[in-house]
Parts: C-alpha cells; sequence; structure tokens
C-alpha cells in the first residue's frame, strides 16, 4: 500500500505541497501536549491541521511512524540540553544527572510520556539510538567506575535510577486534577480531622499531613539522595557485602576494566 | 474535547431503555472501559456510548462524574485492601519492604489500580467510604517508624519516599497501557545496538539489551533495600532498630 496511491483520491483542505512535516510534527506535539499521547490520532492531527488524513500518511505511513519521528526530534532537544557528565564522584554525578534529566522530562511532557509508555519507540532509529546509547554508556562507566561492579549490575542500578524518576514526573504531569477539585493534600487534611485521636494517634501527630501525599520535585531529590546513599552503603561503605543480592557477581573473565575512560 | 457528535441526537432510537441499566452496570462499564483507554478518558458521552444507552440515562445513577469516580474508587480501593495484607509487627525494615512488594503486586494486577494510586491521590482521601481503611493503613505505616524512632512528621516524609518510590516504578513497569511492544521493535533495536555496540566502552560488556531496561520483583526489592540503607545513614535510631541490629536488612539478605 504505498502512501502515494492511497493520498492520490483523498480530497484536501489544502493543497498538498503547503503542508510540511515540521509543520505535521509541530502540530502532533501540541496535541499531545493538550490531550496527551491517546489523544493523538491521525484524524485528530488532520482536523487540528485542516488538511486530508491522506494527506498526512503521504508523510507518515502509520501513527507509529509519526510517533518514532516525534520521538526523534524530542531526543534531539532533550539530550542536546543535558550536561555532560563531569569528572566529580559518581554519586553526586548521578544525582545531578537524573535531576537534571527529570527536570527536562518536566519541561517536555511528550518526552516524558514517550520514555514512560512508549519506550521502544525511542531506541527505534539508529541516529536516536546513537544519542541514547553514547549517553547511558557514559553514566553506566561512571557506576562501573565508581563502584566495581559488573556491567549487568551497574546497568540494574542506573535502571533503578531512572525508571522511577521517568513514573515519578508521569505522576506529577498527571495529577493536576480539575480546578475546583481539592488537592490530595486538602482533602486528606479534611479527613483526618474527622478521625478519633484515641484511633489514630500516629496521624493526629502529625502537623504537615501534606508530607503524607507531596509530589514535588524535591520529593523526589529525597528519594534519589537516599536510594544513592543506599548503593554506596550497599556497594562502597565499611560493611560492605561480598555478594549483592544479585546471582551473579562475579564479571565474566577480561569483562572488568576494559571500559576505563580512556580521558 | 468539547464539541459533540451531532449525530448523536439522533442516535436515539437505537438506546436501551432506562431502566434495563444498572449502576452494577454503569460501574463494571466504567472498569472495562479504563482498563482500555485511561482514567484521563472517561466522560458520560464516552461511557454513554460503550453502554448504548443515552448519557442522561447515566446522571440517573450519578448525579456527576466525580460521583461515578468516588463509588468506582470505593469498589477499587476495597478490592486492593482486601487483598493487602497490613503491615506486621516485626522489625520496620523487613516490615516496610514487604509491605511494598505486596503493594507492587497489588497494584500491578489492574491499569485501574494504578490509575487511581498514580493520578488521583485525592479522590482517595475525599468522598471515597474507603478513606477509613485507607487511613488505618496509614495509621500502622507511621506507627511502625515512630516504633522505630522518627517523630511523627519524619514518619509522615519518610511514608511518602516509599509511597512515591513504589507507584513511580508500577508505573513505569507497566508502561505500554495495555499494549505488549513489537517483538520486531525490540529485535530493530537489538540490531542497531549490535552495529554501535564498539564504540559503547561500557555498555559493550553487556550481553543482553534487556539487561538496561527490565524492571522486575528483584530489581524492585533492591532499590527498596538501598531506600532502606539510605535511611539508616541518615537516621541512627532507624539504624539502631533494623532487622539485624545494626546491619541492614540487605545484608542479611545478601548472605543468604
Amino acid at each position: 500500500m504505498s502512501p502515494r496511491a492511497k493520498a492520490a483520491p483523498a480530497p484536501t483542505r489544502r493543497s498538498r505541497g503547503s503542508l510540511s512535516q515540521e509543520e505535521i510534527l509541530a502540530g502532533a506535539i501540541e496535541i499531545v501536549e493538550r490531550d496527551g499521547l491517546d489523544g493523538l490520532s491521525m484524524p485528530v492531527l488532520a482536523r487540528h491541521l485542516g488538511a486530508g488524513v491522506m494527506s498526512l500518511y503521504w508523510y507518515f505511513h502509520s501513527k507509529e511512524e509519526l510517533l518514532a519521528a516525534m520521538a526523534e526530534h524530542a531526543i534531539h532537544e532533550v539530550y542536546g540540553r543535558l550536561s555532560p557528565p563531569g569528572d566529580g564522584p559518581w554519586d553526586e554525578e548521578m544525582l545531578r544527572l537524573t535531576a537534571e534529566f527529570a527536570d527536562e522530562a518536566r519541561r517536555n511532557p511528550l518526552f516524558a510520556q514517550l520514555c514512560g509508555w512508549r519506550p521502544h519507540l525511542l531506541a527505534s532509529r539508529p541516529g536516536v539510538l546513537r544519542v541514547l546509547a553514547t549517553r547511558f554508556d557514559q553514566e553506566l562507566q561512571l557506576l562501573l567506575d565508581g563502584l566495581g561492579l559488573t556491567p549487568a549490575d551497574a546497568a540494574a542500578l542506573h535502571n533503578l535510577l531512572y525508571a522511577p524518576t521517568i513514573g515519578f514526573v508521569l505522576m506529577q504531569l498527571g495529577a493536576d486534577g480539575g480546578a475546583d477539585e481539592p488537592t490530595a493534600a486538602e482533602a486528606l487534611e479534611a479527613a483526618v480531622e474527622r478521625l478519633e485521636p484515641a484511633e489514630y494517634p500516629t496521624l493526629k501527630a502529625v502537623t504537615d499531613l501534606g508530607a503524607l501525599v507531596a509530589l514535588e520535585n524535591e520529593t523526589y531529590d529525597d528519594v534519589l539522595q537516599l536510594v544513592v546513599a543506599g548503593m554506596k552503603a550497599e556497594y562502597a561503605g565499611e560493611a560492605k557485602p561480598k555478594a549483592a543480592p544479585r546471582s551473579t557477581r562475579r564479571p565474566p573473565a577480561g569483562s572488568r576494566g576494559n571500559g576505563r575512560r580512556s580521558a | 474535547m468539547a464539541a459533540s457528535k451531532p449525530s448523536a441526537t439522533k442516535a436515539g432510537h437505537q438506546r436501551r431503555a432506562r431502566g434495563s441499566l444498572s449502576r452494577e452496570e454503569i460501574l463494571v462499564a466504567a472498569r472495562q472501559f479504563i482498563e482500555q483507554h485511561g482514567l484521563v478518558e472517561l466522560s458520560f458521552p464516552r461511557l454513554a456510548k460503550e453502554l448504548k444507552a443515552a448519557p442522561t440515562s447515566l446522571y440517573w445513577y450519578f448525579h456527576t462524574k466525580d460521583e461515578l469516580l468516588a463509588a468506582l474508587i470505593d469498589d477499587v480501593t476495597r478490592e486492593m485492601y482486601l487483598h493487602l495484607e497490613p503491615i506486621g509487627a516485626g522489625s520496620w525494615d523487613e516490615e516496610i519492604v514487604e509491605y511494598h512488594v505486596r503493594f507492587r503486586a497489588v497494584l500491578g494486577s489492574s491499569s485501574v489500580y494504578r490509575d487511581v494510586f498514580g493520578y488521583r491521590a485525592q479522590a482517595l482521601f475525599g468522598r471515597s467510604r474507603m478513606t477509613p481503611f485507607i487511613l488505618r493503613s496509614i495509621e500502622d505505616d507511621l506507627a511502625l517508624f515512630v516504633r522505630a524512632g522518627l517523630s511523627p512528621d519524619e514518619a509522615a516524609h519518610v511514608f511518602n519516599l516509599f509511597s512515591v518510590y513504589t507507584r513511580a516504578f508500577v508505573l513505569v513497569e507497566h508502561n505500554t497501557v495495555g499494549e505488549e511492544i513489537d517483538p520486531e521493535a525490540l529485535d530493530l533495536i537489538t540490531f542497531n545496538f549490535a552495529k554501535i555496540k564498539a564504540d559503547l566502552p561500557a555498555a559493550r560488556g553487556l550481553d543482553d539489551l534487556m539487561q538496561i531496561v527490565v524492571l522486575d520483583d528483584e530489581r524492585f526489592r533492591m532499590g527498596l533495600r538501598f531506600l532502606v540503607a539510605g535511611l539508616c545513614q541518615r537516621y541512627p535510631a532507624l539504624r539502631r532498630a533494623a532487622s539485624t541490629g545494626r546491619a541492614p536488612a540487605w545484608a542479611k539478605a545478601a548472605a543468604r
């Protein structure tokens, strides 16, 4: 099914030549920022652009292909702004890099949603994959050098830092209720107000109930602080255990150290 | 979102009689709708369409979308807390890890749970009849930390960190919203990755790309143990109260 054949008979509201790939991408991004990833469809996009659906298929054969192009656009934007890993201690560097990543994901909801829900699309084009893989490799090296782990274990830690970061940003982006709706903190305060102190002594003693439901950037910064401190304690601290919880501790022969940074 | 289709008014003859619709049926359909399309997409017109009923006949049972959501959240939380064994009387570190392992498992069993707990926390404390049960569970969590030596406010903060970590983890773990990732797409990524692997000094040591992205029970527990170990460092009281006296729980787990 060639797009040319599909596009030809469609009566379009604008002439085909007046639509550009950039314009389609920009329109698609507008829709996702307004209605989320689920709100995007080829017909919706066509209406948004005042064009016929078939003229979109001229540029993108499917929604998946459109999404892949959007992913590429988002990645170049986000990764173009992220600062490179520095020479500081691994824990400080990883905290800085994940916090920066979270900020970029907040600024770019499309990127956050793609990370969370269509991760395979992010890496489906070779050029983008190289951008992602190069960055990942630099951060993996930080963990390898800092903690002396196998690449597999370092990758596990890397994932444990980034996956919940994306999940948290999605929670933040999705948590907005209606304007007239009470916030979680307000609803909780009202609910605790009605409780019997004798039955709920601890809840009644909490002075800042908002802390129970906070989704502030600082909330998650603290999760990361503690997780990184925990990693440090587990792998580099005094009480360093011989074996990590995973069974495959030992690197395969020759795998350790062959990835030293040449700089 | 706003524009209603003109055809909707012409569809009257296809609608079902009002008496044939029940409150339960609406709730079941709403659950199915959320499983498929997510909570944000839920609206009376779209739900009515699924039920082949008029939107107004839904208003007969639920005056507002909030009222429908409150009823739905009652059901959802009742089920969840039925399956979620409460915090026990053991040491804080073991109890908190096992509780969140159970919490993750329950959240993993339905996208409706994840939608509610991930994005609509305010609804849990609002009009739900389950609110006292939810607060009971939070009280138990907080009491655990207070017994271990934290102040109630410190306990509230730490409680939220575990809650946030678990919900964020689960949202990404179940990331494809009901859709499986196309195996062909993964093959393509593996293929392309193999071509650039030589340029990646650290990552070329990985024999399986899934090591980068896999999220499972083992990794979840690992993250919880890091949180516990981090807390042991910050709060000496928690360190002293941890299951093995001075050594945090992960040390014991690792020694097995």
